[in-house]
């Protein structure tokens, strides 16, 4: 107790109303910490006081980081935006995909707190939802005082590196383009934070017009930075008839096969057997229409 | 830091570190010892309160990011009606959780029903999916948190039940 009542926090904390006066802020003290749901960074500290850099800037009351706004083609999305908020938008408008991807995020009142913006900006982890984010093509908007860009996510948060911020730059808004897919399927396997060597997720999409593949993409992501897609496996399955035939099926598997021998040193044989095992099980769930 | 917000339909104000988890701030600040502290993760559920009507893990939520907020624990909560057909429900369905879930699993009923009023059985095993003691049986759960919806579809309706 005595320890306790001797404690002085460190931290400075910051709490912009808006998106000038967050930039502004950023680019004074680009080493301060973007803080708004902050449920992954308390997660990863269990104990009774959370320790936080000398600066935190508080975004929960930064109005444009709060806002979902959609036009014909795209959402766009605040970076601020609660998980369970964007859920509540529905299906009609959020891909199945990442519906289902986001409804596997935490518990319900993690996933009031936990946002999208925070899920992105983990540099070292590219987290549960990350394959399904790369096969819809999202893209993110990064702004700094006088600057904006819109770049990808595969530039932004490329396999096997860390996240693509430059200083003083704030991602603001997530962009999810609209796109039909005749089959989506989300798969994820094992608690990525308690057994992170097995942990896997799965995301595939496939597009299907009389009977053949006319588009189809697939990722697994584990719970680093490694994530497995074979665009030359996808171009492969392109304009091949549903079900694909066994034949067929041998010369994909083994490309397959070739693709992640590459990774061994990235997967662990169990995680290599499971991506192929849900490869196999998402190309039988294409069926004729 | 001087925080004020609002606990449980009063304004308050109080001198804490930012980095203290809002958990420890209710029970050790305020004394609101019917919320537990558990995993400090998120993970259990015990710490569960109401922040701006919506469900929140009062551990992971630092003591500055309270400035400002409605927060409501089970102490403020079971000073409304609806507090007391969970109660009954519970009764009516013979679901006794422990002690040491009850305040999370009430308030999980509250935020449950307050975005789905009448729930199938996946949306409450989905509600309640975030408080993870095994103390009591989900059968009797699920039946419970339909009575309290029925409940509460007939207080609307101005009916007694």
């Amino acid at each position: 107790m005595a320890e306790e009542r001797k404690r002085v926090s460190r931290s400075n904390i910051y709490a912009p109303t808006n998106l000038a006066e967050l930039l502004s802020l950023y680019s004074k003290l680009p080493s301060a910490l973007i803080y708004n749901g902050g449920t992954h960074i308390l997660r990863e500290q269990p104990r009774k006081y959370v320790q936080l850099p000398a600066n935190v800037i508080n975004v929960h009351r930064v109005q444009e980081l709060g806002k979902i706004t959609r036009t014909e083609r795209h959402l766009d999305i605040g970076a601020a935006v609660p998980i369970g908020r964007i859920l509540e938008v529905g299906s009609n408008v959020v891909p199945q995909a990442l519906q289902q991807a986001l409804s596997s995020i935490g518990t319900p009142a993690v996933r009031n707190w936990a946002t999208l913006g925070g899920n992105l900006c983990i540099p070292d982890r590219r987290m549960s939802t990350f394959a399904v984010y790369l096969l819809l093509d999202i893209q993110v908007e990064l702004r700094k005082v006088g600057s904006a860009r819109w770049i990808p996510l595969n530039r932004f948060a490329a396999p096997d590196r860390k996240i693509d911020l430059q200083r003083g730059e704030v991602l603001t808004r997530i962009r999810i383009p609209f796109a039909t897919w005749d089959l989506q399927v989300y798969q994820k396997m094992d608690r990525e934070l308690q057994d992170p060597n097995n942990f896997l997720s799965f995301c595939g999409l496939a597009r299907v017009q009389r009977d053949v593949i006319t588009d189809i993409r697939f990722a697994c992501a584990t719970s680093g930075t490694t994530v497995v897609r074979s665009r030359e496996v996808e171009t492969e399955l392109v304009g091949r008839r549903v079900p694909v035939a066994p034949r067929e099926l041998a010369t994909i598997h083994e490309l397959l096969d070739g693709l992640l021998a590459g990774l061994s040193d990235r997967l662990s044989g169990f995680q290599v057997g499971r991506i192929q095992s849900i490869f196999r099980w998402f190309l039988g769930r294409l069926s004729p229409e | 830091m001087n925080i004020n917000f609002s606990l449980n339909g009063k304004n308050v104000s109080v001198d804490v570190e930012p980095e203290k988890r809002m958990v420890d701030v209710l029970r050790e600040n305020f004394q609101l010892t019917r919320t537990k502290a558990g995993c400090y993760a998120g993970a259990c559920g015990v710490c569960s309160v109401l922040a701006g009507g919506r469900l929140a893990c009062s551990c992971l939520m630092p003591a500055f990011t309270a400035r400002g907020a409605e927060i409501v624990t089970i102490e403020g909560y079971s000073r409304s009606r609806e507090y007391a057909d969970i109660l009954k429900a519970f009764l009516e369905a013979e679901y006794y959780p422990c002690e040491y879930c009850s305040a999370g699993r009430i308030l999980a009923i509250e935020a449950l029903l307050t975005e789905h009023p009448d729930p199938s059985e996946s949306e409450i095993l989905t509600g309640m999916s975030g408080i993870t003691c095994q103390c009591a049986n989900y059968t009797s759960l699920v039946k419970a948190v339909e009575i309290a919806a029925f409940a509460r579809k007939m207080r609307r309706r101005g009916r007694r039940t």
